[in-house]
């Protein structure tokens, strides 16, 4: 809509004050006022224009088979993510698991045997963390409902509770998060189902729960130190390209090509790296599965 | 079971036949859609195209056409066509559940990290690319039908090719591209804009005339806080209902534009109260188009044009709240009215254009 624009209205504006200044001054009576304004008149919105159009002329069926498209599309999405997330991690872990048995891991054997541990691994990365999530719902939902019925005494009752509660979710959502690690691992290496992973990880982390939390910790570090070298050279070569470096007439076609290799390396070495991280954490966390193991004899 | 493992360039020929086949329906499909008379059908083109045509492609492909097929067939077409056939590491046929996982995985996997997976077959001593090592696969020659692969290939290229162009070219030449622009950029805003004017001319101060031209040229040069300032003084100023309703007005105005739409709504109602201004029912028709309260809009703005009925702007404002509250041949029948009081403007004559195209 074409709203309020000054430009170019000024002359017609004061056009229409000096005339009439002119008449004003000559009259030894009140004056008048041609009364205007400057804002634009309104304009018909060219994109509501069409999206107005296209709700009304389409079919009520093609909407509906759309919305039902969608949500199949959605769904199979979801499916195929599950998939590739759950035989990723599979197949990684076995790769870990066949190298530190000092054997070299390859595709076929590590994908092989991610096969068989899908079910397990879909299951542990979809069914608790969506059991967690409707209790944490439900929770928050009677907590609302007593908080907004209930009187003042109650509000102040239930507004304890919740940070009480509050707590006990974070708390509850890195016990489940420690519980996966395991769990996983669990599944993998030792064949097991999801629910007999989910336990069985659960117990692991009841007896090292602040084993792992540091390693966590140390983790992160390692990974931030891991990634913070290559990124800072790769960074101070493209800084060094695009900043310091000025283009000039003779120099500049080269110039172009030497940044378009950077930024190439760049993206290249940032997919290694993120390849080489995950490698690295995934690793770290099956060793120390096998120790805990061992330790526990589990 | 004799056969050998198919190579790179007989499967590259394969995986395009593969794309280009599927590519067919939806190059038929931009065809049309580019031939669309305006951007309304052209949308509509594209909900019934997403709906019965990608939508349903895309589970056809990921479903039928490489899984089902690669389970039942030994192949998809376009493997079919170059005489391979896929089998797992045993010779036989590929299981539904490892042939879709082989095409959605397993072709993630080797296309992740620069298609290293599917040139890896270049490199490789069986010639498995690495969805191939993931899925236990292997894709073998049954017939060496690689020549008429390549004719295929050529053929889909062509005909996909010359519909793909086609579609552009009519774009190009159409309506369409006008009308996309229309929407992409925002050039429907005129270079110049046209002023209201109310011919209602009741009395004022000479005095009073002055100090409201002086907040005039203040708005004219984007002062807007010394506007505000001077148009405070000009209501404690005001002698008569009429001054203080066109300071209220001015003052409207200024918070108008600085967007306070709130505030501008009530100094317009404010400077109604005290005397009927067509321009304040002006700006109240654009506040209130602008909150898509178009019920209100009209209402304002049949307002507007009962106290200034020779006034184009009015008649535009009341033609596009009526237009999209969807009354559609009385939004027409006030455009044409605006246009015909003022002949020279485009920003009518274009919402006009927009009226009788799009109805």
């Amino acid at each position: 809509m074409a709203v309020a624009l000054f430009s170019g209205g000024s002359y017609n504006f004061s056009n229409s004050f000096n005339n009439l200044s002119n008449v004003s001054e000559k009259s030894t009576g009140p004056g008048s006022i041609n009364q205007t304004t400057q804002v634009l008149g309104a304009q018909i919105d060219p994109l509501t224009n069409l999206l107005t159009q296209l709700i009304s002329q389409v079919p009520t069926s093609i909407w509906i088979i759309l919305s039902l498209e969608f949500v199949a599309f959605i769904i199979l999405a979801i499916i195929i993510s599950l998939i590739n997330s759950s035989w990723s991690l599979g197949s990684l872990i076995q790769a870990i698991q066949t190298a530190l048995d000092d054997k070299p891991p390859t595709i076929r054997d590590s994908s092989e045997k991610a096969f068989s541990t899908l079910k397990p691994l879909i299951w542990l990365q979809t069914i608790p963390m969506l059991i967690y999530l409707l209790a944490v719902f439900l929770a928050i939902f009677v907590l609302i409902g007593i908080y907004t019925a209930g009187g003042e005494s109650t509000k102040v009752i239930i507004a304890i509770l919740g940070v009480i509660l509050g707590l006990v979710f974070i708390y509850g959502l890195i016990i489940l998060s420690f519980t996966q690690i395991w769990a996983t691992r669990v599944a993998i290496l030792d064949k097991k189902s999801g629910r007999a992973s989910l336990g069985a990880g659960y117990r692991l982390v009841k007896k090292k729960f602040w084993s792992m939390f540091l390693l966590g910790i140390v983790n992160t570090i390692m990974t931030l130190f891991i990634i913070a070298i290559p990124i800072g050279i790769i960074f101070g070569l493209l800084w060094a390209a695009f900043s310091l470096i000025k283009p000039d007439a003779i120099l500049g076609a080269g110039l172009m090509v030497v940044r378009f290799i950077l930024v190439i390396v760049f993206i290249f070495g940032l997919y290694l790296l993120s390849g080489l991280l995950t490698a690295f954490k995934a690793s770290v966390w099956t060793i120390a599965f096998h120790k805990i193991k061992d330790k526990y004899g589990l | 079971m004799g056969s050998k493992n198919a190579g790179f360039l007989v499967r590259f020929i394969a995986f395009w036949l593969d794309a280009l086949i599927l590519l067919l329906p939806h190059a038929i499909a931009w065809s049309y859609l580019a031939g669309s008379s305006n951007l309304a059908s052209f949308g509509q083109g594209i909900i019934f195209y997403i709906t019965l045509l990608a939508l349903p492609m895309m589970f056809f492909s990921s479903l039928f056409y490489y899984a089902w097929m690669t389970n039942h067939l030994g192949g998809t077409p376009g493997k079919l066509l170059t005489g391979l056939e896929i089998k797992n590491e045993d010779g036989n046929r590929l299981s539904y559940k490892r042939s879709f996982f082989r095409h959605t995985t397993g072709y993630a996997f080797s296309g992740v990290f620069f298609w290293l997976g599917f040139f890896s077959i270049i490199k490789d001593s069986e010639k498995l690319s690495w969805h191939d090592k993931a899925v236990g696969s292997k894709v073998v020659v049954n017939k060496s039908l690689w020549p008429v692969g390549l004719i295929f290939l050529f053929i889909l290229l062509v005909v996909n090719w010359s519909l793909i162009v086609n579609s552009v070219n009519k774009f190009l030449a159409g309506p369409l591209k006008q009308e996309f622009a229309n929407i992409t950029v925002p050039l429907l805003i005129p270079k110049t804009p046209k002023l209201s004017t109310d011919t209602t001319q009741p009395q004022s101060s000479l005095n009073f005339q002055e100090d409201y031209q002086e907040i005039s040229n203040l708005m004219n040069q984007a002062n807007y806080g010394t506007a505000e300032d001077k148009a405070n003084t000009l209501l404690i100023s005001a002698q008569s209902d009429y001054e203080k309703a066109l300071s209220y007005e001015i003052k409207g105005e200024i918070f108008y534009q600085l967007k306070k739409d709130n505030a501008a709504k009530t100094q317009m109602q404010t400077a109604i109260e005290l005397y009927p201004l067509a321009a304040a029912y002006q700006i109240l028709t654009q506040i209130e188009l602008n909150n898509r309260n178009y019920g209100k809009a009209i209402e304002y703005a049949q307002k507007a044009v009962e106290l200034s009925p020779d006034t184009a702007i009015h008649h535009n404002n009341l033609g596009v709240s009526l237009y999209n509250l969807g009354r559609f041949d009385e939004a027409v029948v006030e455009m044409k009215k605006a246009v015909d009081l003022d002949p020279e403007s485009k920003l009518y004559q274009d919402n006009l254009n927009t009226m009788q195209s799009n109805i």
